[in-house]
């Protein structure tokens, strides 16, 4: 087995709200590992990811520290360099549909309505990154990625911002207090801006083939 | 529609059960296992009854494919995939 931090801990990038992001590489099952703790990938699949080129390989890659090894070997170290991301536009794609289904819900009055800012804050957060990877000479990961993109950064008010990111944790973690309704009232407008910066995003990508 | 699109769905669905039937303190804001303990401790629910049991299995699913979801797919994978479907057909009728 090998474990390894990943993420905002491996930035420096500390706050009261950030949490530890663990990766464990196992082969088959181990039942030591508990899934809320740790990112959980076999062997061949982290291979696969760094063959194909895929965002949470760069991920990995740029941004990941070795806490655990059983046979002393740096395994992701010894990976190298994962190909080339080729998959920024079905990807940036994905997340404007994921953005979308989120919004139309809460436009159609969900009974759910942290667990679909929480999906649009992930949205963002995503496509910002896979942005970054190909339009950026150092790639963004984390809750901020989407405003680290330069002048391509979204407009969001600091508010906004860290309603979706509230959203989020309450989401995955559970932690924090209950958006009220006269935030997720202000967001609204705040959102149909988000999703033109999106699609600005998108078609960056997109023309650039 | 991509395994990661379709979990997400599935969460959605399994939310809205829950988030429009029962009348709580607080909504159900994920299926992560802390929001679950989150809410199943804001509304003084019973952490042994049917229904916080069937979404604790139902997460735990979810969240066992998120891992492992661009895998080949498998008969145990199919297995688990038939599983959710199953709790969540129970869960309608639970709620």
């Amino acid at each position: 087995m090998h474990v390894y931090a990943f993420g905002s801990i491996c930035r420096g990038d500390i706050s009261v709200e950030s949490d530890i992001d663990l990766l464990a590489l196992v082969k088959g099952r181990d039942a030591r590992l508990d899934p809320d703790k740790f990112s959980i990938y076999s062997y061949d699949r982290i291979g696969e990811l760094w063959k194909s080129g895929n965002a949470f390989a760069w991920h990995l890659a740029l941004e990941s520290k070795l806490i655990f090894s059983e046979d002393g070997n740096d395994f992701i170290s010894n990976l190298g360099v994962p190909s080339k991301y080729e998959h920024a536009r079905s990807d940036c794609k994905r997340f404007q549909d994921i953005f979308d289904s989120a919004f139309s819900s809460i436009r159609e009055g969900t009974p759910s309505i942290i667990f679909e800012l929480s999906t649009i804050f992930l949205a963002i957060r995503n496509i910002a990154t896979c942005y970054s990877l190909v339009k950026l000479p150092d790639p963004t990961f984390g809750r901020d990625s989407a405003r680290r993109l330069g002048d391509k950064s979204i407009s969001l008010s600091d508010n906004a911002y860290s309603t979706l990111m509230r959203a989020r944790i309450l989401s995955t973690r559970g932690i924090g207090d209950d958006i009220s309704s006269i935030d997720i009232h202000k967001l609204m407008d705040e959102l149909v801006v988000c999703r033109h910066w999106m699609n600005s995003l998108y078609e960056e990508v997109d023309n650039n083939g | 529609m991509d395994e990661f699109v379709s979990r997400m769905a599935t969460q959605r669905h399994v939310l809205n059960i829950v988030n429009k039937k029962i009348v709580s303190n607080e909504k159900l804001f994920g299926l992560s296992s802390k929001a679950i303990d989150r809410w199943v401790h804001k509304n003084h629910l019973g952490y042994e009854s049917e229904l916080v049991q069937l979404l604790r299995n139902v997460s735990s699913e979810l969240f066992f494919m998120a891992t492992r979801s661009q895998e080949p797919v498998s008969s145990e994978y199919e297995l688990r995939r038939q599983n959710i479907i199953e709790m969540v057909s129970r869960l309608e009728l639970v709620v």
